[in-house]
C-alpha cells in the first residue's frame, strides 16, 4: 500500500542472473564428471563407448558389465552421497549458525565408527574373508550398516532432546555434539584396543569411505533418503536466509525457528547416517562444498542450496576418479581423497578470501 | 484501534519480568517505551508479534487475539525490527525483500521486488543495493533491518532500539521517515528507547516502565521532570528550545555513589 512506485532493478536482475548461471555450469560440469567417471578406472572405456553402452545400442559384453555392474552404481553413489552431504553441510551450518558446523562437528560421524565397531567386535560380524582383494571384510556388512546407522541415529536425536530442552538453542547443540563425539571416539579406542587383529583391521577398513561399497539397492535405498531431503532443504531456503539474520528476525518474519532448526537438524543427520552407514566416513564434503560456494556466490540459500548440492556431487565424484587413478592398479578408498583434495582447496580460499 | 494489550504478565524462570500491562495503541501514533535497563522494554515488545508468549493477558491485533493466529498470520499485520541482527553474505536487495515473505507463497514475484525497489530508494540505500550484509556499517544495517520491515506493510511496526546504532544524521533522516510513513498511511509503531530527547521530539504517546509494569502512559507533551526522576532515579529538567522539548539532567551528584566523580 505505502511502496508501489519502484521499478525492478535491471542490476538485480542481471546479478541474478550470474547466480543462475554458476548453477547451470555446476550441473554442466557434474554431467561432464559423471560421464568421466564412468570412462576412467583400470579400463578405459572411450566416451562413445560409454554413451553407447548407456543407451543400449553396439554393446560390448566387457563395457556392458563393467559400465552396469561397477562404473554406473559407483559413480551415482559418489553423486548421491556428494550431493547429500555437502547439503546437509549447508543446513547445518545454518541452523546451528555456526560455520564449521558438518556432521563431524555433531559426533554423528564417529557415532557411526563406533557403531561400526561394536557391531564388529560385540556382535561378531567382522571376520577374515582371505579373498585375494581385500585382506579383511566384513562378513554381515547389514549388520555392521544397521549399527553405525542406529548408533549415529541415536547421537542425532538425544542432540535433539537436550537442544529442545534448552530451546533449541544452537550453541546447546554443538557443545553436545562435540562431547558426543569426543564419547564415542574414546568408546571406538577402547573396543580397538581390545580387538585382535582381525577385528582391528575390520573396524579401520570400515572407517574408510569408500563408494565402491555399494551396488543397486543399496543406492536405489540413499536416493530415496536423500532426494526428498535435498528438496525439503531448497524449499526452506528462504527460512535459512532469514535465520542467518537472526532468530528474533526470522520469528518476525512468520519463520517458525525451532521447528526449522529440529528438523533441519534432524534432516541433515537422516542424510549424512544413511550415507555413512553406505559409504563409509567420508570427511570434509560437508565443509568444503559449501564454503566454496559461499565464497564464491554467497550466502543466500535460495542459490547457495542447489550450488552446494551440485559442487558436493562433483568434488567427491572427481576425487572419487582420482582415488582410483592415482595408484593403478590399486585402488584408493576416495576418503583419502576428499581431504586431500578439499584441505588445501579450503585453505586457499580462506586465504584468498574473495567475498565480492 | 490496532493494538489492545490486556493484563498482560510475562514469567521467564519463575522470575516476574512484566505484569499487568495494558494499554492500546491507535492509528497514526508512534508510542514509545521508557524506562531504566533491564526494566522489561524489550521483552514487552517481543510479547506483542509473539515471539515470546506472555503466561497471562491478551494481545489483540485488529480485534484479533494472537494466541489463534500462526506465526505468519501476525508477520502479515505486525513488522519487528530487532535490536541486533547478524550480517550474512546476502546482498541489502534479497535482505529487504525477505520482508515480503510472510506474503510470499513460493517465490517472490514483480510486484514484490517493486515494493523493494521503492523502499530501498526512500532510504537511499540504492548505491549499496547490491553489497553483502557483511561489508555495511553498523548504521546502514539497521537502515537494511528498517527497509525490512516497511515492504513488509503492516500495521504495526515494532522497533526495538531502532536509531540506537545510527549517526544523527541518519538518525532524524529514519525517524522522519517513519513518521511520516505513519502518519500517511494511517499505521502505527511501538518503540523502545534510551534518548529521551529522540522520543519525546519523534514519539506522540509514551510508556513508562517501572517496577515490572506500566508506571504512567499518555500523551508525551504531559511527561513532567517528576515522571522521569521516578522511573530512572535521576533528576531532570525538561525545557523548550526553539519549540522542541529538551531534557537535561540536571545535579549528577546527587545519584548516590557518584558523588565524588561529579
Amino acid at each position: 500500500m505505502h511502496f508501489d512506485n519502484g521499478g525492478v532493478p535491471g542490476e538485480y536482475i542481471r546479478y541474478t542472473l550470474e547466480k543462475f548461471l554458476f548453477i547451470v555450469l555446476a550441473l554442466a560440469t557434474l554431467i561432464l564428471i559423471i560421464t568421466a567417471s564412468i570412462s576412467l578406472g583400470a579400463v578405459h572405456i572411450k566416451f562413445t563407448d560409454v554413451f553407447n553402452t548407456l543407451l543400449k545400442n553396439n554393446v560390448i559384453k566387457q563395457f556392458d558389465l563393467i559400465i552396469w555392474n561397477i562404473r554406473v552404481p559407483q559413480t551415482l553413489t559418489a553423486v548421491v552421497a556428494g550431493a547429500g552431504l555437502a547439503g546437509s553441510g549447508t543446513v547445518m551450518q545454518s541452523v546451528l549458525r555456526n560455520p564449521i558446523a558438518s556432521p563431524f562437528t555433531l559426533g554423528i560421524a564417529h557415532a557411526a565408527a563406533f557403531g561400526a565397531a561394536f557391531s564388529v567386535m560385540i556382535l561378531g560380524s567382522g571376520v577374515m574373508s582371505g579373498t585375494l582383494g581385500d585382506a579383511v571384510n566384513i562378513s554381515s556388512p547389514m549388520l555392521t550398516l544397521m549399527s553405525a546407522f542406529a548408533f549415529s541415529m541415536g547421537t542425532a536425536c538425544l542432540i535433539t532432546c537436550i537442544a529442545k530442552i534448552k530451546n533449541s538453542s544452537p550453541e546447546v547443540m554443538v557443545l553436545t555434539g562435540v562431547a558426543l563425539g569426543a564419547l564415542f571416539t574414546a568408546g571406538t579406542m577402547l573396543l580397538q584396543f581390545f580387538a585382535d587383529d582381525v577385528q582391528l583391521a575390520a573396524m579401520v577398513f570400515w572407517t574408510f569411505g569408500d563408494t565402491a561399497r555399494t551396488d543397486w539397492n543399496d543406492l536405489a535405498f540413499l536416493s530415496v533418503i536423500t532426494i526428498p531431503v535435498m528438496i525439503y532443504f531448497l524449499a526452506n531456503s528462504w527460512n535459512y536466509n532469514a535465520m542467518d539474520i537472526g532468530d528474533e528476525t526470522a520469528k518476525g518474519l512468520g519463520v517458525r525457528v525451532e521447528m526449522v532448526r529440529l528438523s533441519g537438524m534432524m534432516a541433515a543427520s537422516l542424510v549424512t547416517s544413511v550415507i555413512i552407514s553406505f559409504a563409509g566416513i567420508i570427511g570434509f564434503i560437508g565443509l568444503v562444498a559449501p564454503h566454496i560456494v559461499r565464497r564464491i556466490i554467497g550466502d543466500d540459500h535460495r542459490f547457495l542450496m542447489p550450488a552446494s548440492i551440485l559442487t558436493g556431487a562433483i568434488v567427491l565424484t572427481a576425487s572419487d576418479i582420482a582415488a582410483r587413478l592415482v595408484l593403478l592398479p590399486h585402488v584408493l578408498p576416495v576418503s583419502i581423497f576428499t581431504s586431500f583434495l578439499g584441505a588445501p582447496v579450503f585453505i586457499y580460499l580462506i586465504i584468498k578470501g574473495n567475498k565480492k | 484501534m490496532i493494538l489492545d494489550v490486556n493484563k498482560l504478565a510475562f514469567t521467564y524462570k519463575r522470575h516476574d519480568i512484566l505484569n499487568d500491562i495494558g494499554f492500546t495503541i491507535q492509528q497514526g501514533e508512534i508510542t514509545v517505551i521508557l524506562g531504566p535497563n533491564g526494566v522489561g522494554k524489550t521483552t514487552l515488545l517481543k510479547c506483542l508479534n509473539g515471539i515470546l508468549s506472555p503466561q497471562e493477558g491478551n494481545i489483540l491485533i485488529k480485534d484479533k487475539n494472537i494466541r489463534t493466529m500462526t506465526i505468519k498470520e501476525i508477520a502479515r499485520q505486525v513488522a519487528y525490527v530487532a535490536q541486533k541482527s547478524d550480517a550474512a553474505g546476502i546482498t541489502v536487495f534479497d535482505a529487504v525483500l525477505m520482508g515480503r515473505k510472510p506474503h510470499i507463497n513460493y517465490r517472490a514475484g514483480k510486484a514484490d521486488l517493486k515494493k523493494v525497489d521503492a523502499v530501498i530508494r526512500h532510504l537511499n540505500l540504492s548505491g549499496i543495493s547490491l553489497k553483502y550484509l557483511n561489508q555495511l556499517s553498523g548504521g546502514e544495517l539497521q537502515k537494511v533491518c528498517i527497509a525490512r520491515a516497511l515492504v513488509q506493510e503492516t500495521d504495526l511496526l515494532l522497533m526495538d532500539e531502532p536509531t540506537a546504532s545510527l549517526d544523527l544524521k541518519n538518525r532524524i533522516h529514519i525517524l522522519e521517515l517513519i513518521r511520516h510513513i505513519i502518519k500517511g498511511h494511517h499505521i502505527a509503531a511501538v518503540m523502545t528507547m534510551h534518548d529521551l530527547n529522540t522520543a519525546m521530539r519523534y514519539a506522540d504517546k509514551y510508556i513508562f516502565l517501572k517496577d515490572r509494569t506500566i508506571y504512567s502512559a499518555g500523551d508525551i507533551r504531559d511527561v513532567t521532570p517528576e515522571m522521569v526522576e521516578e522511573v530512572y532515579g535521576i533528576r531532570v529538567d525538561i525545557m523548550h528550545h526553539k519549540g522542541l522539548p529538551v531534557v537535561i539532567p540536571v545535579n549528577g551528584s546527587d545519584i548516590p555513589g557518584t558523588k565524588q566523580a561529579a
